[in-house]
């Protein structure tokens, strides 16, 4: 109690002389260097902090092994979904496609790195060159996410938001679903793509794009007459089934892609706070050990001047 | 010596003359891949021939078929192999592509074995079917129950 009192006026002594530009709120157990008491609630909130990533590294991890092991089927499903539209060579017609589609997969939860940012970019990309060249673009956020870094800047862009997606494994039932609105919005689009982030390894993924195409632009391709024995009524059952397909690989992906993320990013936060833990016990033990110095010289001082 | 001349001379007309067509070189192989969302049954395999239930009705595909689009209904899909066994599967709806290059992708919306179905089971979902679209009104309601009973129906078929 008496110590405390005197280290109290020393320290008021030492920064009145030492500057008088240094700004204090308040004197006393103020200084440059933080108390005990402070490192010691800082060094907790770390460790705690630690603990929780720690952990979110080991949910993801789970999470992604998982995913990984659906991802596989779903590729070959998708890619068969696709094989119509890369072997007919279908293509949009330039000058005619007014309209487009953008469907942007993302999920609702962070902390995955650049995954929502990167798909964020791309479709604002897209936005911009499209309405530069006088098209009508409309949107559809898949996850909450998207919708959160899209809604202020190209809000009236955008036609459908979808949630609660990332929680569960993506199922075919909730891209059919999703499909089933999207052509229910009555928005007649002549061409469009579905912009995900397609998984390349546990470190890696790449945003990518798929097409999509209506039916009249298929009906209108000129390799489509090879095609025998075909009505309206089966290309749009065709088609719609088409869609649901390609939403689902995408979603599919992009969740294998987000955990690989979430994965790695909890993984880096943990070392990082690793290093915060080693470089602040350090410093506690520096702190702690001036601080008994500086008791020992009061005690020792105060002895000598008796 | 004259008639090596001779066939000098008119070797350049054989060739602008009709000649046979060329013998199927080595008949095209199908390359068919069959997966539902979660499974995959074949990829880009080599089969003999593949029997499909659609809309319009069951056909069967051989290599070099000619090109088509089909919606699939629920049936029993046969996929006929090289070695001439054969394998059934009962698929619920999707939709197969042939393609010029004789690759066939047949997309099935839930696919299983035969022999994973339960005659049982699909007999008394279809009689509680049946039951239910005497009771319902409503259009899409009735929708729901009228397909469940063409499935129920189809299975029980094929289990027969």
């Amino acid at each position: 109690m008496r110590s405390s009192g005197c280290l109290t006026f020393i320290a008021a002594a030492m920064f009145a002389r030492s500057s008088a530009l240094v700004f204090l709120p308040q004197c006393g157990q103020v200084r440059n260097m933080a108390t005990l008491k402070d490192i010691t609630i800082r060094l907790k909130s770390i460790k705690n902090i630690q603990k929780i990533t720690k952990s979110m590294k080991m949910v993801a991890a789970a999470k992604y092994a998982r995913a990984e092991r659906q991802l596989k089927p779903a590729r070959v499903y998708g890619t068969g979904a696709l094989a119509l539209y890369e072997k007919a060579e279908i293509k949009a017609p330039e000058e005619k496609a007014t309209k487009h589609l953008l469907v942007g997969v993302t999920s609702d939860r962070g902390l995955c790195g650049a995954i929502h940012s990167g798909v964020a970019k791309t479709i604002k990309n897209e936005i911009a060159n499209l309405t530069g060249a006088g098209k009508e673009v409309m949107v559809v956020n898949v996850g909450d996410k998207l919708r959160g870094l899209l809604h202020r800047t190209h809000g009236k862009h955008i036609m459908l938001n979808c949630k609660e997606i990332g929680r569960k494994p993506p199922s075919f039932g909730d891209a059919s679903i999703i499909a089933t609105e999207l052509l229910n919005s009555g928005y007649e689009f002549d061409q469009g793509s579905i912009i995900f982030n397609r998984f390349r390894s546990v470190i890696s993924y790449k945003t990518d794009q798929k097409p999509v195409f209506s039916t009249d632009v298929v009906a209108n391709s000129e390799n489509m007459g090879i095609y025998d024995d075909i009505d309206a009524d089966v290309l749009r059952n065709y088609q719609e089934f088409a869609l649901v397909n390609v939403i689902y690989l995408a979603l599919r992906e992009s969740s294998t892609s987000e955990q690989s993320a979430r994965m790695t990013a909890m993984d880096s936060a943990s070392k990082n706070a690793s290093e915060m833990i080693d470089k602040l016990t350090l410093t506690f033990n520096r702190t702690r050990q001036a601080v008994i110095t500086k008791e020992l010289i009061e005690i020792i001082s105060g002895a000598a001047a008796l | 010596m004259m008639a090596a001349r001779f066939l000098r001379r008119t070797v350049p007309l054989f060739r602008s003359v009709r000649s046979y067509a060329e013998a199927a070189s080595g008949a095209p192989q199908m390359s068919f891949t069959f997966a539902s969302p979660t499974q995959v049954f074949f990829k880009e395999a080599s089969v003999k021939q593949v029997d499909v239930p659609t809309l319009t009705g069951a056909f069967g595909i051989l290599p070099a078929h000619v090109p088509t689009l089909q919606v699939l209904r629920p049936g029993v899909v046969t996929v006929f192999s090289d070695d001439g066994s054969s394998t059934k599967y009962f698929v619920s709806s999707g939709s197969v592509t042939v393609n010029v290059d004789s690759s066939v992708q047949l997309l099935a919306e839930e696919a299983v074995p035969l022999d994973q179905l339960d005659v049982a089971a699909a007999k008394a979902n279809l009689e509680k079917a049946q039951a239910d679209l005497a009771g319902t009104t409503d259009e899409a309601a009735r929708a729901e129950v009228q397909i469940s009973i063409e499935a129920n129906e189809a299975i029980v078929k094929a289990l027969e």
